[in-house]
């Protein structure tokens, strides 16, 4: 079997915190002495409550966030030997899509500003026949190229945010909460989508969630974190099916079958 | 969907290129009148000559047969005003007022404008270093401008200007010195605006996709400082012209034979402690009082149609 995309050993971060004294002083262990692979080509689910520390663990996969102590490899490097160079090419390899669409793209920048903007980080130029190829796999036409992003909805620009991680076609997307911002009627929409790539492109993913039902549907396996800690990992639905940690039973029953999406 | 993390402005600066900022300025009533208040004296300085040369004068010729044979004081009302002197003409050397006014405005504003740009430019570059670089740049620099804060800075520009050595070009010293002293608040403000910027997810994604700091700190967060920087700008204006004017008045200024409003509002002071010519200082004073008045509204009208914040958020 070949080496994961990605694999972190004992992973921890502790944030400091400004101005403390006594406990302060320590900072604030977000992360604690976590260990988690991704295979290629698979998606890997990652719940837990609000602050459990997944937004952190996730975004040191790319080296937005450094980690206090342990060893994070992605796809084949170690993220911490990387240098600037190094990181920022190990970046066109991983992409990321963020919570709030909204948030995560310049609002003075037109759709094709945004791309563009994309290839020019690695010194490439593109085409707009390239463009509205990209666009239009991600299910959006040609004429959202000259729109600013107030000038589209939150699922449309979802959407686009996928485009930009898909223009350097990357091996793993990290989507962090993806579609938590979003209508739960365009949720499915952009879940499917993220499905799609995972089979046709062979893209592995990981995705991070509060929500188990979504999880569930949309992920190979799922690890479940609690304060800063992996308590519980396993095939989707044997989780969902019997959850074994206290923590993960709480997550499985505060998602009733009905709200499940379609 | 939330649209809180966009702000108004920005959805209009996206737009902008259709309403341009000039626009929007000019229909604030504040907005034009600062801005007229602020470019007819600005065109007078820059047509100096060919305004002088309309009037048929220059700012040299001393014409005493205008001026009253006992003390020096123009003839005529106004001081002396005519169709030959527009605005009279100086008492006892009886120079044409309205060329020396006019070139006056040239040097004031010359100064002024090249302070605030240097000033302001310094400001930018280190303002968006300090918010990108955050860490240890944003503690030293924080530490050096309170001590900048701390100093006595226009005691020290006097002090300078006193001592300046009679071989070096006073109105470029007064640029430096004015300059070394204006960079500190848009600084700092540029920087805490910058900071903000650095910290938006938009930035976090462009990171996020292998992009040189160079780039972002150009393509991502350049455009949201733009406006600010402007304003700052328009706003360390009026406050350059009248150090510039008050340094002349002190006789710390340009030099002696360089036409300055600073320096005709100094020299008109006897004339109007004891009456005889008030014109004297009513004119020079009333074109800083205009450019002082019209920068200010302007650069507050500005900031209030480009939407920044320049309270100092340190
Ligand atoms: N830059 C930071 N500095 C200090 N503390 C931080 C920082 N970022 C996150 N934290 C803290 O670390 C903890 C974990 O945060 P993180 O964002 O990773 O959680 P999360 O599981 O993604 O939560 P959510 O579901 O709300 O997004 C939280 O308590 C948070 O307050
Ligand atoms: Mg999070």
């Amino acid at each position: 079997m070949s080496e994961p995309i990605l694999e972190m050993t004992d992973v921890s971060k502790r944030y400091r915190t400004a101005g403390g004294f006594g406990r302060g002083r320590k900072g604030f262990l977000a992360v604690d002495g976590v260990s988690l692979h991704v295979e290629r080509g698979e998606a890997l689910g990652l719940v837990g409550e609000s602050g459990s520390g997944k937004s952190t663990l996730a975004r040191m996969a790319n080296g937005l966030v450094v980690p206090t102590s342990g060893t994070v490899r992605t796809d084949g490097q170690d993220v911490a030997r990387l240098g600037r160079r190094g990181l920022r090419r190990l970046r066109r390899n991983v992409a990321m899509v963020f919570q709030d669409p909204l948030a995560s793209l310049n609002p003075l920048q037109t759709v094709r500003q945004t791309l563009e903007n994309v290839f020019r980080a690695h010194g490439e130029t593109t085409s707009t026949a390239e463009l509205v190829a990209l666009l239009e796999s991600v299910g959006l036409g040609a004429d959202y190229l000259g729109r600013y992003p107030h000038e589209a909805s939150g699922g449309q620009l979802q959407r686009v945010a996928v485009a930009r991680a898909l223009a350097l076609k990357p091996d793993l997307i990290i989507a962090d909460e993806p579609t938590s911002a979003l209508d739960v009627s365009v949720r499915a929409q952009i879940l499917n989508l993220l499905a799609d790539l995972q089979r046709d492109q062979g893209i592995s993913f990981l995705h991070v969630s509060h929500d188990l039902a979504v999880i569930r549907l949309y992920s190979d396996r799922v690890a479940v974190m609690q304060r800063g800690r992996i308590v519980e990992t396993g095939p989707s639905d044997e989780i969902f099916r019997s959850p074994q940690h206290p923590c993960t039973r709480a997550l499985v029953e505060a998602t009733p079958e009905a709200e499940l999406p379609a | 969907m939330s649209w809180s993390s966009v702000s108004i402005a920005e959805i209009q600066q996206a737009e902008g290129r259709g309403t341009p900022v000039l626009g929007r300025l000019l229909r604030k009533r504040s907005g034009a009148v600062g801005l007229v208040m602020l470019i007819v004296p600005l065109v007078a300085g820059l047509c100096a000559p060919l305004l002088v040369r309309i009037e048929g004068q220059d700012p040299n010729t001393m014409h005493t047969d205008l001026l009253d044979p006992d003390g020096g004081r123009p003839l005529g009302a106004f001081g002396g005003v005519s169709a030959d002197h527009w605005l009279g003409v100086v008492p006892v050397t009886g120079v044409d007022l309205f060329a020396q006014i006019v070139y006056g405005i040239r040097s004031s504003l010359f100064i002024a404008f090249g302070a605030s740009i240097l000033s302001i430019a310094f400001a930018a570059v280190l303002g968006t270093a300090i918010g990108y670089f955050g860490g240890w740049l944003n503690a030293v620099a924080g530490r050096v401008i309170d001590f900048m804060f701390g100093f006595p800075g226009l005691m020290f520009v006097i002090a300078v200007m006193a001592i300046v050595p009679p071989e070096m070009p006073r109105g470029l010293v007064l640029v430096l010195v004015l300059a070394f002293f204006g960079w500190t608040v848009p600084a700092r403000i540029i920087g805490a605006q910058a900071g903000a910027v650095n910290a938006r997810a938009f930035v976090e994604a462009a990171r996020a996709t292998g992009a040189p700091p160079w780039q972002i700190i150009r393509r991502e967060m350049l455009p949201h400082l733009f406006g600010l920087v402007v304003v700052l700008f328009a706003m360390s204006l009026p406050g350059n012209v009248s150090v510039v004017a008050g340094l002349s008045f002190l006789g710390v200024g340009l030099r002696g034979d360089v036409p300055d409003l600073g320096k005709l509002l100094s020299d008109s002071l006897p004339w109007i402690y004891s009456g005889a010519d008030v014109w004297y200082m009513i004119f020079p004073g009333a074109v800083v009082f205009l450019i002082v008045f019209g920068a200010t509204l302007a650069g507050d009208a500005l900031r209030d149609v480009l939407d920044v914040r320049t309270e100092d958020a340190a």
